[in-house]
């Protein structure tokens, strides 16, 4: 076979252009566990007590980089979280309000797909659909390559990837003084494509409000100098 | 470095204000209401002026004006609602007429046509030839309407020089062709602020380049590639390319492959355009569809369609971004409602209809950097928030924009999109060193924020409920929580934190906050909880 003449480690040029174009980019922090980045056309489904944040978090590279989101069926998103966590709001747009009430919800997800590279969404909004308006979304995702964030609060979505966040401890916050200053979060990431789950502990949030790395003794890492976009 | 291959030569044909002469065309053919072309006309689109006439430019009326710039520089100016499908329509005879000398043309978009010139020009002797002879097809396209627009024809080396050429025909009078020796000097002058509509850039990347000095092509093409990209990234990359005239994304010029095409054929031939449409939906999901799957996405399509007498009607439509099913679509059905309702329109109904994707590349949403990668997103957005806004009224598709604010539900006021632009009303980002803010709590900040808060019972470990006196003291530490009637151990808590609001009105509120971790099933969630005459709520919680 011609492949095994190509010697290990050698990653054709075009081969790693491809993959790069067909994902959207991963914070820093959460990089290590999904791979080469966001695939396009899939549904990242975000679980545990940490879901929302997860889910705030991965939305920042990606509008960083000049990629729209657009949030429907989360009513109770919290703007300043996503902003404390770095999160382009100038390119996040909302949909709110009932859908049933005012068009039909297919026109509207259709619509949202064909304009911004990520959904945000619950599980909850997603169970209220029909079943058959829920896969004709997801194909839509796959031709558009668009990615599907849901909060699943329920745990109850399938996904392509699921990220599982579980609380490790709350940092900052006593019996009756000091404030909640950050979260040790454990993240696992596991995909119909991986072999295995990947996990890693981080600050999500860090005192800063975004996702930060554990530096090796388990403080929380001061604050350090960022390059301002 | 390899020295970049030459780009193609092309023939650009460029309305001026395309839009405001398709109102006016289709006022006088009886499909709209009536426009005097000397009066000064607008087109606005999403609240901005998208094409103004020429007695509206001569008012001091621009493109990319808000419409209340627009207003207060002419208050008498006449208004044309926007309508891409009277645009497309209206510009079908032109395309027409100059398709019978150049069959493989791409309509850039209604009001420009861009084609390869190395066939057609060796047909008709030479560059100058093709040139006049492309003024005289499309003046007969017009068919005696030709006042409504000023038409320019250039000739160039790649697709940029072709469009400024156009451009400068325009104001000319005549065709504009530029020698290929020529291209740098031709495109040193022009102002980089033509980068907006040649190329899509961001209109506050081209005024930061003002800013920075770097005024006109030259100034630009006088900087290092490296230097660009530093500054602007993969976009400086490609702004060099086109400023220094190696412009490389030409339009195609090589035969389609067959094995992308679909067709469809109808027993019954085809006489309505609804229908013919409806036929083409299908056709056009199973080709993105087919595409999306290998990871592609295609950028060029040609329509044929065929009539039961043999008449054919064949186009090819271009878009840079990426052509969505929906907008496969679209392009069908402006082809075919501008050969049903044209001058020649077919004797019978439609029997075969025939979409080839003609020209693919790789699906990425990092668009190419030749036309600015954010725009393109930008301009995606903003087209699906018009349609959101169309399916689910005003008020429901929102931007955050900041206004300040000590609670997490009131530190940003939701704008609707319909608002933006109008009345002054813009999205602020927030500083990027959050300002401290009288009586806010510090980050982070609830993920999840409950605008109904929800009523949760704090008890003490002597099962009172804990009180929050005048003075701000708690009556026993919190023990745990009652939530939708379940119990859960507090672990840790914060608080209280007392605030006011509207003291000044007999509506004064006093409450106090606290933050409280509490036990889930193992899992600890910390929440945001108000008190509030004795009674508490969850505000938000850090999900």
């Amino acid at each position: 076979m011609a492949l095994a003449q190509v010697p290990d480690g050698v990653v054709t040029a075009s081969a790693a252009l491809l993959a790069r174009e067909r994902t959207l980019p991963v914070d820093p922090v959460l990089a290590p566990l999904f791979g080469l980045g966001l695939g396009r056309g899939q549904t990242v489904v975000c679980t545990g007590s940490a879901s929302v944040s997860s889910a705030l978090a991965l939305l920042v590279a990606p509008t960083r980089h000049g990629s729209w989101a657009g949030v429907v069926g989360v009513p109770t998103f919290g703007v300043v979280a996503a902003a404390d966590m770095g999160v382009v709001l100038e390119r996040t747009v909302f949909v709110d309000g009932p859908l049933d009430a005012h068009g039909d919800p297919a026109n509207v997800l259709g619509a949202l797909v064909d304009g911004v590279d990520l959904v945000v969404t619950s599980s909850s909004f997603l169970a209220s659909l029909p079943p058959s308006l829920v896969r004709r979304f997801t194909t839509r995702l796959q031709s558009r390559g668009a990615v599907c964030v849901v909060v699943d609060e329920t745990r109850a979505v399938p996904g392509d990837v699921r990220v599982a966040t579980r609380v490790r401890e709350w940092s900052g916050i006593g019996d009756g003084h000091g404030h909640v200053r950050a979260r040790r979060v454990t993240v696992s990431v596991d995909g119909r494509r991986q072999a295995r789950a990947l996990q890693r502990d981080v600050w999500l949030p860090g005192p800063s409000g975004r996702l930060e790395e554990i530096v090796s003794s388990g403080e929380i890492a001061p604050a350090r100098l960022r390059v301002v976009p | 470095m390899t020295r970049p291959p030459k780009p193609p030569r092309c023939a650009v044909v460029w309305c001026a204000a395309w839009p405001v002469a398709a109102a006016v065309l289709a006022g006088l053919a009886g499909r709209g209401p009536t426009f005097d072309p000397r009066v000064p006309l607008v087109v606005i689109h999403g609240q901005r002026v998208r094409a103004c006439s020429s007695a509206a430019t001569r008012e001091g009326v621009r493109v990319g004006q808000t419409k209340r710039e627009a207003q207060g520089a002419c208050p008498h100016l006449h208004i044309v609602p926007h309508d891409p499908d009277r645009d497309a329509r209206f510009f079908e005879p032109v395309v027409r007429a100059v398709g019978e000398l150049v069959p493989l043309l791409d309509v850039e978009s209604p009001g420009c046509l861009l084609m390869a010139t190395r066939g057609p020009s060796r047909y008709v002797g030479g560059d100058v030839a093709l040139a006049e002879r492309l003024v005289e097809l499309v003046t007969y396209g017009f068919g005696g309407a030709h006042e409504v627009t000023e038409i320019g024809v250039g000739v160039a080396d790649g697709r940029v020089a072709a469009m400024l050429a156009a451009r400068r025909s325009v104001v000319l009078g005549r065709p504009v062709v530029v020698p290929s020796s020529d291209t740098a000097e031709f495109l040193a002058p022009h102002p980089v602020s033509a980068l907006v509509s040649t190329v899509g850039a961001d209109p506050d990347t081209v005024d930061l380049l003002v800013r920075l000095g770097l005024r006109t092509f030259g100034d630009l093409a006088r900087l290092s590639s490296t230097q660009l990209v530093d500054r602007f990234g993969r976009w400086g990359e490609s702004l060099h390319r086109i400023v220094t005239g190696v412009d490389d994304t030409p339009p195609a010029a090589t035969a389609p492959p067959d094995d992308l095409s679909l067709s469809r054929s109808f027993d019954d031939p085809i006489g309505q355009l609804d229908q013919a449409v409806f036929a083409a939906k299908s056709l056009a999901d199973r080709i993105v569809g087919g595409l999306a799957d290998r990871g592609l996405v295609c950028t060029r399509i040609v329509v044929d369609a065929e009539s039961e007498h043999g008449e054919r009607s064949s186009r090819a439509w271009f878009h840079a971004d990426g052509l969505a099913a929906s907008a496969v679509v679209d392009r069908v059905r402006w082809q075919l409602d501008g050969w049903i309702d044209g001058d020649d329109p077919p004797s019978a109904g439609i029997t075969s209809l025939r979409i080839t994707p003609t020209d693919v590349r790789h699906e990425s949403a990092q668009q190419r950097g030749f036309w600015g990668e954010r725009t393109q997103a930008d301009e995606a957005a903003e087209r699906a928030t018009t349609r959101l806004v169309g399916l689910l009224g005003p008020d429901a598709v929102t931007v955050a924009s900041w206004r300040g604010g000590r609670h997490p539900h009131d530190e940003f006021e939701r704008i609707p999109v319909t608002a933006i632009g109008a009345d002054d009303r813009r999205v602020v980002s927030r500083p990027t060193v959050r300002p401290p803010w009288p009586g806010s709590l510090p980050a982070p900040s609830p993920a999840i924020v409950h605008h109904e808060p929800r009523p949760i019972e704090v008890i003490a470990s002597n099962d009172r409920p804990v009180v929050v006196s005048g003075r701000g003291l708690v009556s026993a530490p919190p023990d745990h929580v009652v939530i939708d009637r379940r119990r859960h151990r507090i672990v840790a808590w914060a608080g209280p934190w007392p605030f006011e609001e509207r003291w000044w009105t007999p509506q004064r509120r006093r409450a106090a906050r606290f933050q409280l971790v509490v036990d889930h099933d193992g899992e600890s969630v910390a929440y945001l909880a108000w008190v509030e005459d004795g009674r508490w709520w969850i505000a938000g919680e850090y999900g």
